[in-house]
């Protein structure tokens, strides 16, 4: 039988907390945003896409990060409590494979934040009175976040291997994704790992990614995210396995 | 001899501490190693090293005929079942979804599960999160998991901390069986003297990082010295006639020698009219040959 990394990570998820705030996260931010959408309807004309830029300005900027950092923090704080590692590193299965589940299993959970995300979306702009339902280019976005997601996961899974705390690197990715934000007003998204996600959100409005953007959007993705595993494999096999915290 | 386990000049220091110092490890294939030491002696650290979880500063390790490298850590690690410090649980799922996260990673058949469960006496606790266990059912959680696959080479590092004397005496019986009923080689640790006398059939002695006696666990018995102790109808001049000491509580000791020399000691004391009323014999216990090659107590 073939051994299967990313099935074992995927058993972890079972019952775990985590999972609650992949509902209340999204759940805020579409709180914040719909309130902020219907109190400035005189201002805010655009049907489906104001709603959007408001519901997604605060998942950009702040909370789909939030949520990275938390699915990231859980996902190693589990073998960083007791001596989870002494298992996980003592298994027939590569560091770098380890690591790569981990990625696909936080990639997964983002995967469920976004689709709630895009589900309260067009819940939020029923209730809200918005006519029809939002065009396919929102699906678009919430694909091309969940890709770019690829890269702030990687990075997160890489400062929670080295900060053993729960909270410190949840912190860190809000941080990141705040930069992000900010970058990516000054057209600078892509320099940044956290910026991609606000730039395929296009939650400032400043305009979705084109189809000229594609590659080096992609190459971004996949540059920080090779990078960060291949810093995590480095650090996991040249160090000794630390257990307990 | 053939060797499971087999290191060379194995070495471990953390900044200027060796914690484990030149070590000669010989786990003979098909036994019970027994790996004695007291808390801090190095053990664990050693058997992290065997595992490749801790990169040597010195030496070499061969397990299963293949010497450990950063390399070829998974090849040898397939074969190899680990109990190290405390068992490895995830508390928010049941003792079956902790195995199956072990399965999965192992490549095992579904099967496994109930075999490892069964073995344990874990196959009750049906939807239970681990959170809920005792100390002793996770450390049984850990054997399971250790267990699977049937490993050629089973590392225990104290694997009876936190159970009950029934489960502790099971857990024994259970490793004792091992080479026998699977075939399989152990390697165990403890700080317990009697319970590596009661375990196994080999012995290491490890303190401060040296190994300071190796071998059959029958040959560290016979080191122990054997004497007589008797009690006459006249002590004072038995002991004088047999150049004999005598010990606190009065008994009269003399170095045991064959059974002719103790005949000729009794016929020679009742021929000097000194009847013989109690003789015993009396040898050195495990505990006093830890002490004397650790200088600790015999457990710590």
């Amino acid at each position: 039988m073939k051994t299967s990394a990313l099935h074992a990570e995927l058993v972890k998820l079972h019952r775990a907390p985590i999972w609650l705030a992949f509902v209340a996260l999204p759940l805020v931010a579409a709180a914040i945003g719909t309130f902020n959408y219907v109190s400035n309807l005189a201002i805010l004309q655009d049907g489906w896409f104001d709603l959007w830029t408001q519901h997604t300005l605060f998942s950009g900027m702040f909370f789909l990060h939030a949520l990275i950092g938390a699915s990231c923090s859980w996902l190693m704080r589990l073998e960083h409590r007791g001596t989870n590692w002494n298992q996980l590193m003592t298994a027939p299965a590569g560091t770098l494979r380890i690591l790569a589940s981990k990625l696909l299993a936080a990639w997964l959970m983002l995967g469920v934040g976004l689709t709630v995300t895009g589900a309260l979306f067009v819940g939020c702009g029923k209730l809200a009175g918005l006519p029809g339902l939002p065009g396919p280019e929102y699906v678009q976005w919430i694909v091309l976040a969940w890709v770019a997601g690829l890269a702030s996961i990687a990075c997160q899974l890489l400062v929670s291997l080295l900060i053993r705390n729960f909270a410190a690197p949840v912190g860190i990715a809000v941080i990141g994704g705040l930069v992000g934000f900010f970058l990516h007003a000054y057209d600078k998204g892509l320099a940044w790992p956290y910026g991609l996600v606000v730039v395929a959100l296009n939650s400032n409005g400043n305009g979705a990614l084109s189809a000229g953007q594609l590659i080096p959007f992609l190459a971004a993705t996949a540059v920080y995210t090779v990078a960060a595993l291949g810093i995590a494999t480095l650090i996991m096999t040249r160090l000794d396995v630390r257990t307990g915290s | 001899m053939n060797c499971c386990i087999q290191t060379d000049g194995l070495t471990k220091t953390y900044g200027d501490t060796e914690v484990v110092s030149s070590l000669d490890l010989a786990v003979p294939c098909g036994s019970v190693y027994g790996f004695l030491g007291p808390n801090g002696a190095g053990k664990t650290t050693t058997m992290k090293m065997l595992l490749g979880l801790v990169h040597p500063t010195a030496g070499t390790a061969t397990v299963l005929g293949t010497l450990v490298t950063p390399r070829n850590r998974l090849q040898v690690n397939a074969h190899v079942g680990s109990l190290i410090e405390s068992p490895s649980c995830y508390p928010h799922l049941t003792a079956r979804e902790n195995l199956e996260v072990v399965r999965s990673l192992r490549g095992l058949p579904k099967s496994s599960i109930d075999e490892a469960l069964a073995t344990v006496r874990l196959d009750h606790t049906g939807s239970k999160p681990v959170r809920a266990f005792s100390l002793g059912m996770r450390q049984r959680l850990g054997l399971a998991a250790a267990l699977m696959g049937n490993p050629e080479l089973l590392l225990l590092d104290e694997p009876t901390n936190g159970l009950d004397p029934a489960g502790i005496q099971e857990i024994r019986e259970l490793i004792r069986s091992l080479p026998a009923e699977r075939g399989c080689t152990v390697l165990v640790s403890s700080h317990l003297l009697s319970e590596i006398d009661q375990m196994s059939d080999h012995v290491g002695i490890i303190s401060h990082g040296q190994m300071v006696w190796q071998g059959p666990l029958s040959a560290l018995h016979a080191q122990a010295r054997h004497w007589l102790e008797l009690h006459t109808t006249d002590d004072d001049r038995a002991a004088q006639l047999l150049k004999a000491s005598r010990t606190d509580e009065g008994w009269v000791r003399v170095r045991v020698r064959d059974d002719e020399s103790v005949a000729r000691m009794t016929l020679g004391l009742a021929r000097e009219g000194i009847g013989v009323v109690r003789l015993e014999e009396r040898h050195e216990d495990l505990e006093d040959l830890f002490l004397a090659l650790t200088g600790t107590e015999a457990s710590l």
